[in-house]
Protein backbone atom coordinates (compact mmCIF):
# COMPACT_ATOMS: atom_id res chain seq x y z
CA UNK A 1 0.00 0.00 0.00
CA UNK A 2 1.43 3.37 -0.92
CA UNK A 3 2.31 5.96 1.69
CA UNK A 4 -0.47 8.56 1.92
CA UNK A 5 1.02 12.02 1.95
CA UNK A 6 -0.76 15.34 2.34
CA UNK A 7 1.03 18.25 0.71
CA UNK A 8 -0.11 21.70 1.83
CA UNK A 9 1.55 24.35 -0.33
CA UNK A 10 0.01 27.34 -2.06
CA UNK A 11 2.49 27.01 -4.92
CA UNK A 12 0.44 25.14 -7.53
CA UNK A 13 3.32 24.13 -9.80
CA UNK A 14 5.24 22.70 -6.89
CA UNK A 15 2.32 20.54 -5.80
CA UNK A 16 1.84 19.21 -9.30
CA UNK A 17 5.41 18.19 -9.91
CA UNK A 18 5.90 16.73 -6.46
CA UNK A 19 2.73 14.68 -6.90
CA UNK A 20 4.21 13.17 -10.08
CA UNK A 21 7.67 12.56 -8.71
CA UNK A 22 6.58 11.10 -5.39
CA UNK A 23 3.84 9.12 -7.12
CA UNK A 24 6.50 7.14 -8.98
CA UNK A 25 8.12 6.35 -5.67
CA UNK A 26 5.09 4.70 -4.16
CA UNK A 27 3.88 7.77 -2.30
CA UNK A 28 0.36 8.87 -3.11
CA UNK A 29 0.13 12.63 -2.80
CA UNK A 30 -2.96 14.65 -2.00
CA UNK A 31 -2.02 18.18 -2.91
CA UNK A 32 -3.95 21.13 -1.49
CA UNK A 33 -3.25 24.80 -2.00
CA UNK A 34 -4.22 26.32 1.33
CA UNK A 35 -4.29 25.68 5.04
CA UNK A 36 -8.07 25.58 5.07
CA UNK A 37 -8.17 22.98 2.30
CA UNK A 38 -5.58 21.03 4.25
CA UNK A 39 -7.77 20.95 7.32
CA UNK A 40 -10.74 19.87 5.16
CA UNK A 41 -8.69 17.08 3.55
CA UNK A 42 -7.56 15.78 6.93
CA UNK A 43 -11.16 15.73 8.14
CA UNK A 44 -12.07 13.45 5.19
CA UNK A 45 -9.27 10.88 5.45
CA UNK A 46 -6.15 9.76 7.31
CA UNK A 47 -2.63 10.47 6.14
CA UNK A 48 0.68 8.87 7.02
CA UNK A 49 2.64 12.08 6.75
CA UNK A 50 2.16 15.77 5.97
CA UNK A 51 4.41 18.17 4.09
CA UNK A 52 3.51 21.66 5.18
CA UNK A 53 4.56 24.99 3.73
CA UNK A 54 4.95 27.63 6.42
CA UNK A 55 4.13 30.70 4.41
CA UNK A 56 0.67 30.71 2.88
CA UNK A 57 -1.95 33.32 2.18
CA UNK A 58 -4.99 32.20 4.15
CA UNK A 59 -3.71 30.60 7.35
CA UNK A 60 -0.21 30.92 8.68
CA UNK A 61 1.48 27.53 8.31
CA UNK A 62 2.23 27.55 12.02
CA UNK A 63 -1.50 27.84 12.75
CA UNK A 64 -2.20 24.96 10.38
CA UNK A 65 0.41 22.92 12.23
CA UNK A 66 -1.28 23.61 15.57
CA UNK A 67 -4.65 22.52 14.16
CA UNK A 68 -3.16 19.35 12.63
CA UNK A 69 -1.52 18.48 15.93
CA UNK A 70 -4.91 18.71 17.62
CA UNK A 71 -6.73 16.77 14.88
CA UNK A 72 -4.12 14.02 14.51
CA UNK A 73 -1.41 14.24 17.17
CA UNK A 74 0.35 11.08 15.95
CA UNK A 75 0.63 12.11 12.32
CA UNK A 76 4.16 13.34 11.53
CA UNK A 77 4.40 16.77 9.94
CA UNK A 78 7.44 17.82 7.95
CA UNK A 79 7.81 21.53 7.42
CA UNK A 80 8.75 22.33 3.86
CA UNK A 81 9.19 25.94 3.10
CA UNK A 82 10.69 28.52 0.83
CA UNK A 83 10.56 30.84 3.77
CA UNK A 84 14.25 30.31 4.46
CA UNK A 85 14.06 31.41 8.03
CA UNK A 86 15.35 28.59 10.18
CA UNK A 87 13.77 30.28 13.17
CA UNK A 88 10.25 29.76 11.84
CA UNK A 89 11.07 26.13 11.15
CA UNK A 90 12.44 25.74 14.66
CA UNK A 91 9.22 27.24 16.04
CA UNK A 92 7.46 24.52 14.07
CA UNK A 93 9.65 21.82 15.64
CA UNK A 94 8.82 23.19 19.07
CA UNK A 95 5.15 22.80 18.21
CA UNK A 96 5.55 19.15 17.38
CA UNK A 97 6.67 19.08 13.76
CA UNK A 98 8.86 16.10 12.92
CA UNK A 99 11.49 17.76 10.80
CA UNK A 100 12.01 20.57 8.34
CA UNK A 101 13.40 21.15 4.88
CA UNK A 102 14.27 24.31 3.00
CA UNK A 103 13.07 24.79 -0.55
CA UNK A 104 14.49 24.10 -3.02
CA UNK A 105 15.42 20.74 -1.59
CA UNK A 106 16.89 17.59 -2.93
CA UNK A 107 14.33 14.86 -3.62
CA UNK A 108 16.52 12.21 -2.02
CA UNK A 109 16.75 14.34 1.09
CA UNK A 110 12.98 14.72 1.14
CA UNK A 111 12.49 10.97 0.66
CA UNK A 112 14.88 10.29 3.51
CA UNK A 113 12.94 12.56 5.84
CA UNK A 114 9.61 11.11 4.80
CA UNK A 115 10.74 7.53 5.40
CA UNK A 116 12.28 8.31 8.77
CA UNK A 117 9.15 10.23 9.80
CA UNK A 118 6.79 7.36 9.06
CA UNK A 119 9.10 4.72 10.50
CA UNK A 120 9.61 6.51 13.74
CA UNK A 121 8.25 4.50 16.65
CA UNK A 122 5.92 6.96 18.31
CA UNK A 123 7.23 8.47 21.50
CA UNK A 124 10.68 6.88 21.54
CA UNK A 125 14.00 8.26 20.36
CA UNK A 126 14.84 7.40 16.80
CA UNK A 127 17.95 7.13 14.65
CA UNK A 128 17.91 9.50 11.74
CA UNK A 129 17.66 7.72 8.46
CA UNK A 130 19.28 10.27 6.24
CA UNK A 131 20.62 9.20 2.95
CA UNK A 132 23.31 11.35 1.39
CA UNK A 133 21.68 13.57 -1.20
CA UNK A 134 22.91 12.47 -4.61
CA UNK A 135 22.50 14.34 -7.88
CA UNK B 1 19.37 81.60 5.94
CA UNK B 2 21.68 83.22 8.49
CA UNK B 3 19.04 85.78 9.56
CA UNK B 4 16.66 82.96 10.20
CA UNK B 5 19.08 80.90 12.20
CA UNK B 6 20.08 83.97 14.25
CA UNK B 7 16.53 84.76 15.18
CA UNK B 8 15.67 81.38 16.50
CA UNK B 9 18.09 81.16 19.43
CA UNK B 10 17.34 84.79 20.38
CA UNK B 11 13.70 83.87 20.69
CA UNK B 12 14.49 80.82 22.75
CA UNK B 13 16.83 82.88 24.91
CA UNK B 14 14.15 85.50 25.66
CA UNK B 15 11.56 82.89 26.42
CA UNK B 16 13.90 80.99 28.75
CA UNK B 17 15.01 84.17 30.53
CA UNK B 18 11.36 85.13 30.97
CA UNK B 19 10.55 81.75 32.42
CA UNK B 20 13.42 81.96 34.92
CA UNK B 21 12.60 85.54 35.81
CA UNK B 22 8.90 85.00 36.44
CA UNK B 23 9.08 82.96 39.67
CA UNK B 24 11.85 85.18 40.87
CA UNK B 25 9.69 88.26 40.44
CA UNK B 26 6.99 86.32 42.25
CA UNK B 27 9.26 85.77 45.24
CA UNK B 28 10.21 89.47 45.39
CA UNK B 29 6.54 90.42 45.15
CA UNK B 30 5.73 88.03 48.00
CA UNK B 31 8.42 89.57 50.20
CA UNK B 32 7.10 93.01 49.43
CA UNK B 33 3.58 91.95 50.19
CA UNK B 34 4.58 90.33 53.47
CA UNK B 35 6.47 93.43 54.49
CA UNK B 36 3.34 95.52 53.88
CA UNK B 37 0.82 93.28 55.57
CA UNK B 38 2.67 91.12 58.08
CA UNK B 39 5.12 93.56 59.56
CA UNK B 40 4.82 92.16 63.06
CA UNK B 41 6.27 88.79 61.97
CA UNK B 42 9.10 90.07 59.80
CA UNK B 43 11.17 92.70 61.32
CA UNK B 44 12.57 94.34 58.20
CA UNK B 45 12.61 97.81 59.58
CA UNK B 46 16.30 97.88 60.45
CA UNK B 47 18.90 98.56 57.78
CA UNK B 48 20.70 95.26 58.19
CA UNK B 49 17.68 93.23 57.07
CA UNK B 50 17.15 95.56 54.10
CA UNK B 51 20.75 95.11 53.01
CA UNK B 52 20.49 91.34 53.24
CA UNK B 53 17.34 91.33 51.14
CA UNK B 54 18.86 93.67 48.57
CA UNK B 55 21.98 91.52 48.36
CA UNK B 56 19.85 88.44 47.77
CA UNK B 57 17.92 90.15 44.99
CA UNK B 58 21.15 91.35 43.42
CA UNK B 59 22.76 87.91 43.59
CA UNK B 60 19.69 86.33 42.04
CA UNK B 61 19.69 88.81 39.16
CA UNK B 62 23.36 88.17 38.52
CA UNK B 63 22.62 84.43 38.50
CA UNK B 64 19.87 84.88 35.93
CA UNK B 65 22.07 86.95 33.66
CA UNK B 66 24.85 84.38 33.88
CA UNK B 67 22.46 81.52 33.18
CA UNK B 68 20.98 83.36 30.23
CA UNK B 69 24.42 83.97 28.75
CA UNK B 70 25.38 80.36 29.12
CA UNK B 71 22.12 79.27 27.57
CA UNK B 72 22.71 81.52 24.64
CA UNK B 73 26.25 80.33 24.17
CA UNK B 74 25.10 76.73 24.30
CA UNK B 75 22.36 77.38 21.76
CA UNK B 76 24.91 78.88 19.41
CA UNK B 77 26.81 75.62 19.52
CA UNK B 78 23.75 73.50 18.58
CA UNK B 79 24.56 71.47 15.45
CA UNK B 80 21.23 72.52 13.96
CA UNK B 81 22.71 76.00 13.60
CA UNK B 82 25.50 74.82 11.39
CA UNK B 83 24.26 74.12 7.87
CA UNK B 84 27.27 71.90 7.16
CA UNK B 85 26.65 69.68 10.17
CA UNK B 86 23.01 69.45 9.22
CA UNK B 87 23.88 68.26 5.74
CA UNK B 88 26.10 65.59 7.23
CA UNK B 89 23.26 64.35 9.41
CA UNK B 90 20.84 64.27 6.51
CA UNK B 91 23.25 62.20 4.55
CA UNK B 92 23.49 59.70 7.36
CA UNK B 93 19.74 59.41 7.69
CA UNK B 94 19.29 58.87 3.99
CA UNK B 95 21.92 56.19 3.98
CA UNK B 96 20.37 54.38 6.93
CA UNK B 97 17.00 54.43 5.20
CA UNK B 98 18.48 53.10 2.01
CA UNK B 99 20.10 50.19 3.80
CA UNK B 100 16.90 49.16 5.51
CA UNK B 101 15.03 48.98 2.24
CA UNK B 102 17.79 47.02 0.56
CA UNK B 103 17.56 44.53 3.41
CA UNK B 104 13.82 44.24 3.02
CA UNK B 105 14.10 43.95 -0.72
CA UNK B 106 16.69 41.22 -0.35
CA UNK B 107 14.44 39.23 1.95
CA UNK B 108 11.49 39.67 -0.39
CA UNK B 109 13.45 38.55 -3.42
CA UNK B 110 14.85 35.58 -1.56
CA UNK B 111 11.37 34.45 -0.53
CA UNK B 112 9.88 34.87 -3.95
CA UNK B 113 12.72 33.21 -5.82
CA UNK B 114 12.86 30.05 -3.74
CA UNK B 115 9.49 28.79 -4.95
CA UNK B 116 10.02 29.08 -8.71
CA UNK B 117 13.53 27.67 -8.34
CA UNK B 118 12.17 24.74 -6.35
CA UNK B 119 9.68 24.02 -9.12
CA UNK B 120 12.33 24.26 -11.83
CA UNK B 121 14.62 21.88 -9.97
CA UNK B 122 11.78 19.41 -9.43
CA UNK B 123 10.72 19.59 -13.08
CA UNK B 124 14.29 18.83 -14.10
CA UNK B 125 14.25 15.92 -11.70
CA UNK B 126 11.01 14.72 -13.25
CA UNK B 127 12.56 14.74 -16.73
CA UNK B 128 15.45 12.79 -15.29
CA UNK B 129 12.97 10.24 -13.88
CA UNK B 130 11.37 9.89 -17.30
CA UNK B 131 14.69 9.52 -19.09
CA UNK B 132 15.78 6.79 -16.77
CA UNK B 133 12.60 4.81 -17.17
CA UNK B 134 12.25 4.84 -20.90
CA UNK B 135 14.55 2.36 -22.68
CA UNK B 136 13.85 4.09 -26.00
CA UNK B 137 15.24 7.32 -24.60
CA UNK B 138 18.49 5.70 -23.58
CA UNK B 139 19.10 4.76 -27.19
CA UNK B 140 18.72 8.31 -28.39
CA UNK B 141 21.96 9.93 -29.57
CA UNK B 142 21.09 12.94 -27.43
CA UNK B 143 20.67 10.97 -24.24
CA UNK B 144 23.99 12.02 -22.71
CA UNK B 145 23.44 15.64 -23.63
CA UNK B 146 20.00 15.62 -22.07
CA UNK B 147 21.35 14.13 -18.87
CA UNK B 148 24.11 16.69 -18.74
CA UNK B 149 21.69 19.57 -19.26
CA UNK B 150 19.42 18.31 -16.50
CA UNK B 151 22.30 17.97 -14.08
CA UNK B 152 23.31 21.50 -14.93
CA UNK B 153 19.83 22.83 -14.22
CA UNK B 154 19.92 21.23 -10.80
CA UNK B 155 23.40 22.47 -9.99
CA UNK B 156 22.43 26.01 -10.89
CA UNK B 157 19.26 25.66 -8.85
CA UNK B 158 21.35 24.74 -5.84
CA UNK B 159 23.40 27.85 -6.49
CA UNK B 160 20.28 30.02 -6.40
CA UNK B 161 19.39 28.44 -3.11
CA UNK B 162 22.76 29.33 -1.65
CA UNK B 163 22.37 32.94 -2.69
CA UNK B 164 18.86 33.33 -1.36
CA UNK B 165 19.79 31.73 1.93
CA UNK B 166 22.64 34.15 2.37
CA UNK B 167 20.35 37.05 1.56
CA UNK B 168 17.83 35.84 4.07
CA UNK B 169 20.35 35.38 6.82
CA UNK B 170 21.28 38.99 6.18
CA UNK B 171 17.75 40.28 6.40
CA UNK B 172 16.65 37.88 9.11
CA UNK B 173 14.77 39.44 11.93
CA UNK B 174 14.67 36.55 14.35
CA UNK B 175 18.08 36.63 15.96
CA UNK B 176 18.36 40.32 16.46
CA UNK B 177 18.14 40.30 20.25
CA UNK B 178 20.64 42.86 21.47
CA UNK B 179 22.83 41.79 24.34
CA UNK B 180 26.07 42.70 26.02
CA UNK B 181 28.84 41.01 24.15
CA UNK B 182 32.44 40.45 25.08
CA UNK B 183 34.21 40.91 21.77
CA UNK B 184 37.27 38.94 22.86
CA UNK B 185 35.30 35.84 23.80
CA UNK B 186 33.36 36.01 20.58
CA UNK B 187 36.54 36.30 18.50
CA UNK B 188 38.06 33.32 20.30
CA UNK B 189 34.99 31.25 19.50
CA UNK B 190 34.86 32.23 15.85
CA UNK B 191 38.62 31.74 15.47
CA UNK B 192 38.28 28.23 16.87
CA UNK B 193 35.50 27.55 14.36
CA UNK B 194 37.60 28.79 11.46
CA UNK B 195 40.84 27.18 12.48
CA UNK B 196 40.36 23.99 10.53
CA UNK B 197 39.55 25.82 7.33
CA UNK B 198 42.51 28.13 7.83
CA UNK B 199 44.91 25.26 8.43
CA UNK B 200 43.62 23.51 5.33
CA UNK B 201 44.53 26.64 3.36
CA UNK B 202 47.98 26.70 4.92
CA UNK B 203 47.31 29.75 7.06
CA UNK B 204 47.33 30.49 10.77
CA UNK B 205 45.11 32.66 12.93
CA UNK B 206 46.89 34.76 15.55
CA UNK B 207 44.97 36.57 18.27
CA UNK B 208 46.23 39.74 19.95
CA UNK B 209 43.40 40.63 22.27
CA UNK B 210 43.64 43.52 24.71
CA UNK B 211 42.56 42.69 28.23
CA UNK B 212 40.47 45.73 29.13
CA UNK B 213 37.88 45.57 26.36
CA UNK B 214 34.48 46.83 27.53
CA UNK B 215 31.35 45.02 26.35
CA UNK B 216 29.41 46.18 23.30
CA UNK B 217 25.68 45.98 22.66
CA UNK B 218 24.96 43.80 19.65
CA UNK B 219 23.26 40.70 18.35
CA UNK B 220 25.48 37.67 18.90
CA UNK B 221 24.59 36.06 15.60
CA UNK B 222 25.27 39.25 13.70
CA UNK B 223 28.66 39.65 15.34
CA UNK B 224 29.46 36.07 14.47
CA UNK B 225 28.50 36.71 10.86
CA UNK B 226 30.82 39.70 10.70
CA UNK B 227 33.84 37.81 12.01
CA UNK B 228 33.16 34.69 9.98
CA UNK B 229 32.80 36.67 6.76
CA UNK B 230 36.00 38.61 7.34
CA UNK B 231 38.02 35.54 8.35
CA UNK B 232 36.68 33.58 5.38
CA UNK B 233 37.67 36.39 3.06
CA UNK B 234 41.14 36.46 4.58
CA UNK B 235 41.53 32.70 4.20
CA UNK B 236 40.37 32.95 0.58
CA UNK B 237 42.89 35.70 -0.08
CA UNK B 238 45.74 33.50 1.15
CA UNK B 239 44.60 30.35 -0.56
CA UNK B 240 47.55 30.10 -2.91
CA UNK B 241 50.54 30.77 -0.74
CA UNK B 242 49.21 30.51 2.81
CA UNK B 243 49.92 33.17 5.40
CA UNK B 244 48.81 34.66 8.63
CA UNK B 245 45.61 36.23 9.91
CA UNK B 246 46.05 38.52 12.88
CA UNK B 247 43.03 39.62 14.86
CA UNK B 248 43.67 42.51 17.21
CA UNK B 249 41.33 44.17 19.67
CA UNK B 250 41.82 47.46 21.48
CA UNK B 251 39.85 50.25 23.05
CA UNK B 252 39.87 53.74 21.64
CA UNK B 253 37.76 56.39 23.35
CA UNK B 254 34.19 55.08 23.43
CA UNK B 255 34.79 52.53 20.72
CA UNK B 256 36.07 48.99 20.62
CA UNK B 257 38.43 48.55 17.72
CA UNK B 258 38.91 45.23 15.99
CA UNK B 259 41.45 44.65 13.25
CA UNK B 260 41.53 41.64 11.01
CA UNK B 261 44.73 41.60 9.01
CA UNK B 262 45.87 39.06 6.47
CA UNK B 263 49.02 38.57 4.43
CA UNK B 264 47.10 37.58 1.34
CA UNK B 265 46.73 38.73 -2.23
CA UNK B 266 45.50 42.24 -1.38
CA UNK B 267 42.90 44.29 -3.23
CA UNK B 268 43.81 46.40 -6.25
CA UNK B 269 43.04 50.06 -5.75
CA UNK B 270 40.51 50.04 -8.58
CA UNK B 271 38.40 47.43 -6.78
CA UNK B 272 38.62 48.93 -3.33
CA UNK B 273 35.61 51.18 -3.73
CA UNK B 274 33.39 48.31 -4.78
CA UNK B 275 34.12 45.55 -2.30
CA UNK B 276 31.27 46.58 0.03
CA UNK B 277 28.72 46.53 -2.80
CA UNK B 278 26.22 43.69 -2.71
CA UNK B 279 27.04 40.94 -5.24
CA UNK B 280 30.47 42.33 -5.98
CA UNK B 281 32.84 39.39 -6.09
CA UNK B 282 36.06 38.44 -7.82
CA UNK B 283 35.67 34.79 -6.90
CA UNK B 284 34.75 32.08 -9.39
CA UNK B 285 31.15 31.01 -9.90
CA UNK B 286 29.97 28.87 -7.03
CA UNK B 287 32.60 30.16 -4.62
CA UNK B 288 31.52 33.67 -3.82
CA UNK B 289 28.16 35.40 -3.77
CA UNK B 290 29.59 38.85 -3.11
CA UNK B 291 27.29 39.36 -0.17
CA UNK B 292 29.75 38.89 2.69
CA UNK B 293 31.12 42.39 3.01
CA UNK B 294 27.87 44.16 2.23
CA UNK B 295 26.29 42.22 5.09
CA UNK B 296 29.13 43.23 7.41
CA UNK B 297 28.84 46.84 6.34
CA UNK B 298 25.11 47.01 6.94
CA UNK B 299 25.26 45.38 10.36
CA UNK B 300 28.10 47.61 11.52
CA UNK B 301 26.47 50.79 10.24
CA UNK B 302 23.21 49.92 11.94
CA UNK B 303 25.09 49.52 15.20
CA UNK B 304 26.53 53.00 14.86
CA UNK B 305 29.98 51.68 14.09
CA UNK B 306 32.25 51.83 11.09
CA UNK B 307 34.39 49.58 8.95
CA UNK B 308 37.46 50.60 6.99
CA UNK B 309 39.85 48.77 4.76
CA UNK B 310 43.50 49.23 3.96
CA UNK B 311 45.12 47.00 1.40
CA UNK B 312 48.19 46.57 -0.71
CA UNK B 313 48.46 44.10 -3.55
CA UNK B 314 50.71 41.12 -2.70
CA UNK B 315 51.20 42.41 0.84
CA UNK B 316 47.87 42.01 2.51
CA UNK B 317 44.63 43.52 3.67
CA UNK B 318 43.50 44.93 7.00
CA UNK B 319 39.88 45.51 7.91
CA UNK B 320 39.33 47.82 10.87
CA UNK B 321 36.00 47.82 12.69
CA UNK B 322 35.00 50.31 15.34
CA UNK B 323 31.94 49.63 17.46
CA UNK B 324 30.46 51.79 20.22
CA UNK B 325 30.85 50.36 23.72
CA UNK B 326 27.83 49.73 25.91
CA UNK B 327 27.08 52.64 28.17
CA UNK B 328 24.15 53.93 30.16
CA UNK B 329 24.12 57.04 28.00
CA UNK B 330 24.89 55.32 24.76
CA UNK B 331 22.44 57.22 22.57
CA UNK B 332 24.59 60.22 21.77
CA UNK B 333 27.41 58.23 20.34
CA UNK B 334 25.93 57.49 16.98
CA UNK B 335 26.11 61.15 16.09
CA UNK B 336 29.52 61.53 17.67
CA UNK B 337 31.05 58.79 15.55
CA UNK B 338 30.02 60.29 12.23
CA UNK B 339 33.31 61.86 11.21
CA UNK B 340 34.16 59.65 8.30
CA UNK B 341 32.83 56.54 6.63
CA UNK B 342 35.22 54.56 4.58
CA UNK B 343 33.47 53.38 1.46
CA UNK B 344 30.44 54.57 -0.51
N1 LIG C 1 40.81 39.93 2.86
C1 LIG C 1 40.67 40.13 1.54
N2 LIG C 1 41.74 40.08 0.71
C2 LIG C 1 41.60 40.26 -0.61
N3 LIG C 1 40.42 40.54 -1.24
C3 LIG C 1 39.32 40.61 -0.47
C4 LIG C 1 39.38 40.42 0.95
N4 LIG C 1 38.14 40.56 1.43
C5 LIG C 1 37.34 40.83 0.37
N5 LIG C 1 38.05 40.86 -0.77
C6 LIG C 1 37.52 41.14 -2.11
O1 LIG C 1 36.22 41.69 -1.99
C7 LIG C 1 35.28 40.90 -2.71
C8 LIG C 1 33.94 40.95 -2.02
O2 LIG C 1 33.99 40.27 -0.80
P1 LIG C 1 32.66 39.68 -0.18
O3 LIG C 1 33.00 39.04 1.11
O4 LIG C 1 31.64 40.75 -0.17
O5 LIG C 1 32.19 38.61 -1.20
P2 LIG C 1 32.87 37.21 -1.56
O6 LIG C 1 33.84 36.83 -0.50
O7 LIG C 1 33.38 37.29 -2.94
O8 LIG C 1 31.62 36.23 -1.52
P3 LIG C 1 30.86 35.67 -0.24
O9 LIG C 1 31.48 36.31 0.97
O10 LIG C 1 29.45 36.08 -0.40
O11 LIG C 1 31.04 34.21 -0.29
C9 LIG C 1 35.91 39.54 -2.81
O12 LIG C 1 35.43 38.82 -3.90
C10 LIG C 1 37.38 39.88 -2.94
O13 LIG C 1 37.69 40.24 -4.26
MG1 LIG D 1 33.27 36.90 1.56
Amino acid sequence: MPVRLLLVDDEKGFGEILTKRLGRRNISVTSVLSGKEGVRALRGQDFDVVLLDLKMEDLDGIEVLKIFKIMAPEMPVIILTGHGSEQAARDGLALGAEDYLMKPCDLDELLGKISSAIQKPQGGPHGTDQRPGGG
Amino acid sequence: MSAHSDQRPTGIFLAAAGLVLLPYLGVIAAFWFMQQSAAPFFDLQDNASYLVLLALVGLGLAGIVAAAFMLRKHLNREPLQDPLAMQDMNEQFIEAGKMASIGELAAGIAHEINNPVAIMVEEAGWLDDLLQDDPEMAKSPNFEELKRALTQIRTQGARCKEITHKMLSFARKSDLRMQNINVNTMIQEVAALSEKRARYANSRIELALAQDIPPITASASEMQQIFLNLINNAVDAMENKGGEITITTSKSKNMVEIQIADTGAGIPKANLARIFDPFYTTKPVGKGTGLGLSICYTIIKNMGGEINVASQVDVGTTFTIRLPVTEAKNHDQKVAGSEKHSQR
